[in-house]
């Protein structure tokens, strides 16, 4: 996945209200978002997993916290749920495809294969810190 | 079926009834703070909030007073309290299939006080944890609400400090619909505010200024910035149509939203119809390694509600997500059906259904029911 350009950036509000509303927002754009931690925190595991009863700082479910950025980073990387440039070793990505896992995550819906899909680019990646 | 019993205890707390959108107009009353002492409804409801309850909502002839009416308050306390005990079947795609969870969803006092035009307002209580049951009762303890106010009258202008979620969209009870769960208002994420507005019959408008909760935790976005509802009625108060706009700035990401709100209601058949739509969009910072992005998203609501009798409200709702509009597949559908019948004033039965088609095909699906009980 290639990071979107910085005047794609600026355009990108118009754009996309204009999307919404020629086409109601349907689109067959290709997944060309960042695979980024600061932009995969940001948009899937704040708003998906960091909730009041799950892995916010209230409650840090199995001392787990998602909420803050370089915490998360910290806790799925020396936590052991993501080996660097190993998909296949990374219990996250069972979790998040509930495969033989005894709970998936997150328990109340599943993420989008494309936000795992992310995820996963960014472990093969590496699993920077960027 | 993979079974997991957690608690079945039933106690009555008390409670004060919880605010559905959907009495607005249905009950007669052109605006939510008729009924509640919140200038955007919600929360502890008044004396004629009461009244309503017991006579217009609920089937019977039980007193909707507080503890049944055996104690009378002077007029300028006010307590409530609601319990709701509930059952959830969840199926998310587990691989040892559906879970069952029995818990208590919600323990909380409400407590008003006030001086003249001013109050002091709160909510407290014990937060539920459907899953994790290695929580302490200190751990549990939360305060939702608490805020001073001060109110020219039942109508005029207001202005209020402290924490509660900013008046905003349809203000839904159940918190994983998406216009709560995606635009910052899911459980717990209220924030710390300053607010001022003005409510008539005809219109009402709300302005807040907003920061996280940094007293306690932060749960949700670590934005602060401000918040605009503005509501106009419509159609001899049979109607409403709202726009809405808010914008919160984090340390790494902003996110804005605007939106409309509507509803109608038909006195025959007795239906309302209810809706919300709202563009948002969130920049996500640089940083090192990370030049910046941004994604436009969508998030809707709607519903149609029957009052088949008195007691009984009932109907179906649909609502989108879609976490970025230019990216196929990042799209959830929420399709559901949710019965309430109010037994008796103080009491009420939740059947509330729900599955989520998401973008590429899965599926998860929820049903609960819940036994609520205010005092």
């Amino acid at each position: 996945m290639s990071a979107r350009s910085p005047s794609a950036i600026a355009g990108a509000p118009a754009r996309g209200l204009l999307l919404l509303l020629l086409a109601g927002g349907c689109t067959d754009a290709v997944d060309d978002r960042p695979a980024s931690f600061t932009y995969i925190h940001a948009t899937v595991l704040q708003p998906a997993c960091a909730t009041s009863a799950c892995h916010s700082n209230l409650t840090a479910t199995l001392d787990i916290s998602l909420q803050d950025r370089d915490e998360a980073y910290d806790a799925l990387v020396d936590g052991g749920f993501v080996f660097e440039g190993q998909p296949e070793r990374s219990k996250l990505l069972y979790l998040l495809r509930a495969i033989e896992v005894r709970k998936p995550m997150p328990p109340d819906a599943p993420l989008p294969d494309g936000d795992i899909a992310l995820i996963e680019q960014w472990i093969v990646d590496g699993a920077e810190d960027n | 079926m993979r079974l997991v019993v957690v608690l079945a205890t039933l106690a009555a707390l008390g409670g004060a009834a919880e605010a559905y959108p959907q009495f607005q107009f249905s009950t007669e009353t052109a605006r939510c703070s008729q009924c509640h002492f919140a200038p955007a409804g919600g929360g502890l409801i008044n004396g004629y909030g009461r009244f309503i309850a017991g006579d217009e909502i609920s089937r019977g002839e039980w007193d909707a007073s507080f503890l049944h009416g055996a104690v009378t308050l002077p007029d300028w306390i006010a307590v409530g309290a609601d319990f709701r005990g509930a059952a959830v079947f969840n199926d998310a795609g587990a691989s040892e299939g559906r879970e069952l969870l029995l818990f208590p969803m919600q323990g909380d006092v409400h407590l008003r006080l006030a001086a003249g035009k001013l109050s002091f307002n709160a909510i407290g209580g014990l937060r539920a944890t459907a899953r994790d049951r290695d929580v302490s009762l200190v751990d549990k303890l939360v305060s939702r609400e608490h805020y001073a106010m001060w109110q020219e009258g039942a109508d005029g202008v207001y202005v209020r400090a402290g924490k509660f979620f900013a008046p905003y969209g349809l203000r839904n009870v159940e918190h994983p619909t998406f216009v709560r769960r995606y635009l910052g208002f899911n459980i717990l994420e209220e924030t710390y505010n300053v607010s001022a507005g003005y409510t008539t019959n005809a219109w009402e408008v709300h302005a807040t200024a907003f920061m996280p909760d940094v007293v306690r935790e932060t749960v949700g976005h670590d934005g602060k910035g401000a918040a605009l509802y503005y509501e106009r009625r419509v159609l001899e108060d049979t109607g409403s149509f709202g726009v809405q706009a808010k914008a919160g700035f984090g340390e790494h990401d902003d996110r804005y939203s605007a939106g409309l709100v509507g509803k109608l209601y038909r006195p025959e058949p007795r239906l309302l119809f209810m809706g919300e739509v709202n563009y948002g969009y969130q920049n996500i910072k640089e940083g090192d390694g990370f030049e910046g992005a941004g994604r436009n998203q969508l998030t809707t609501f709607a519903s149609l509600t029957w009052f088949p009798a008195k007691g009984f409200m009932v109907g179906p709702f649909w609502e989108r997500r879609m976490d970025d509009v230019e990216v196929r597949g990042l799209s959830r559908d929420g399709l559901g059906l949710q019965a309430n019948w109010f037994i008796r004033a103080h009491f009420e039965l939740v059947l509330y259904g729900r599955t989520i088609l998401i973008g590429d095909g899965r599926t998860s699906s929820l049903l609960m029911t819940q036994l609520h009980y205010y005092l």
